[in-house]
């Protein structure tokens, strides 16, 4: 692909007065909705966002007066006004790429080993685990008929005096854990039988934590990665 | 705060971590809401685009670590793209550019910038390749807010021309910043 085709010069610049800020509305929102569904798109305003950022340094920051923080935990926390990140966040990761799960599902049943789809009726699902700093990447497997969940590291270790411990998160509830990672490049954690009606839609997440695993029940170090349950 | 410290952050939002939240808004809000005043130009709309940020951010942390952007270019971008859409959206009335290009002049602490020095050449060294007119237009528009239509009758020239003038600067540019 040329980069000097008109067409791409054109996508370009329309990128660019997007990040600029100079387009009218109708053709800003215009823009917007060609952004939803095209991801090269999307890395040619990344581009902009990431380039013109430095101008940013010339803006002199303004502490806001308090009572934001108060409006915005009162919208975010309040029970009447109460709106959950999760459902947001679900709502994004369930629209996670179909063709890079489903190749994660071939790649799963490769690294992992068939599955035996005798007697299954539960279903099984795949996620893939990842951040935005590539501290550790696991591809993950959940075998319902055996209720333990296979994992495959593709990068990352703790530290010495460190575990990694693998979350799941349900809705809106709080972070469940599924224990502590086998140092092992790969590996098999059971699933608690209490846990398993809670996978369909949940999210898993690695959070950095104390050698053993987190002392509080919930993570307490850097979540370093992670990913939706898709049905296989 | 180092960049790693807020995709932290970023991340025990998404888990929806309310301490991890207020964190990051001690470390982020004054500079979020430099960045909506100045293109807002009126407190209580600014204060109203941080409101509106910060719960954006809340909403879609977990979009962030596969955004594949920074942490300080997401919050920045949710913070200019509400503030844009705002100024876009409301009646459109008179920009006292004079009073604008003031309040631009002030000059910040360089101590305090998260943003090294080498990114901030490299815009500014690109910028200066444009015409000078044309480097102070894209400036404008991206700290203060500029419309096409701000940009025509500030430089009195036809909207049709104004943008085919922008336009190319900003390609002029890109090849510049892809270097």
């Amino acid at each position: 692909m040329s980069a000097t085709t008109p067409f791409d010069d054109d996508d370009h610049a329309l990128a660019a007065e997007y990040v600029a800020g100079v387009l009218p509305l109708d053709e800003r929102e215009a823009f917007e909705r060609r952004l939803q569904a095209d991801p090269s798109l999307r890395q040619r305003v990344r581009f902009w966002d990431e380039q013109l950022l430095p101008l940013t340094e010339s803006i002199i920051p303004v502490a806001p007066p308090r009572h934001v923080l108060q409006a915005i935990e009162r919208r975010l926390f309040s029970k009447a006004g109460a709106e959950g990140g999760w459902a947001q966040s679900l709502a994004f990761w369930r629209g996670l790429s179909l063709a890079s799960l489903a190749a994660l599902a071939l790649a799963a049943v490769l690294y992992l080993g068939p599955l035996n789809p005798a007697n299954t009726n539960a279903p099984n699902y795949v996620a893939q685990l990842a951040g935005p700093q590539q501290v550790v990447a696991l591809a993950v497997l959940y075998d319902a008929k055996k209720s333990e969940i296979r994992f495959n590291r593709l990068s990352g270790s703790p530290q010495a005096g460190r575990d990694y411990e693998l979350w799941l998160i349900a809705g809106k509830n709080a972070p469940m854990s599924l224990g502590v990672l086998p140092p092992s490049a790969n590996g098999v954690i059971k699933v608690n039988a209490a846990l398993k009606d809670k996978l369909p839609g949940a999210v898993l997440a690695i959070s950095d934590e104390p050698a053993g695993g987190s002392p509080t029940g919930q993570p307490t170090g850097a979540v370093l990665a992670t990913g939706s349950l898709a049905t296989i | 705060m180092p960049p790693g410290e807020l995709s932290d952050l970023i991340g025990r939002i998404s888990l929806g971590d309310r301490r991890a939240f207020r964190a990051l808004y001690g470390a982020t809000s004054a500079k979020l809401f430099g960045i909506c005043l100045r293109i807002l130009k009126d407190r209580a709309a600014a204060e109203d685009c941080l409101q509106e940020v910060f719960v954006k951010i809340w909403q879609n942390a977990a979009k962030f670590s596969v955004s594949e952007y920074g942490p300080i270019a997401w919050l920045c971008t949710i913070a200019r793209n509400d503030a844009i859409d705002r100024l876009r959206r409301r009646k459109p009335q008179a920009v006292d550019i004079e009073n604008a290009m003031e309040v631009a002049a002030q000059t910040p602490d360089p101590e305090a910038s998260s943003i090294s020095k080498s990114e901030m050449a490299r815009i500014e060294n690109c910028l200066g390749l444009l015409k000078p007119d044309q480097a102070e237009a894209v400036k404008s528009a991206y700290l203060d807010g500029y419309s096409y239509q701000d940009l025509a009758e500030r430089y009195r020239l036809p909207l049709n021309t104004l943008r085919t003038w922008l336009r190319r600067g900003l390609l002029t540019l890109r090849a510049c910043l892809q270097q």
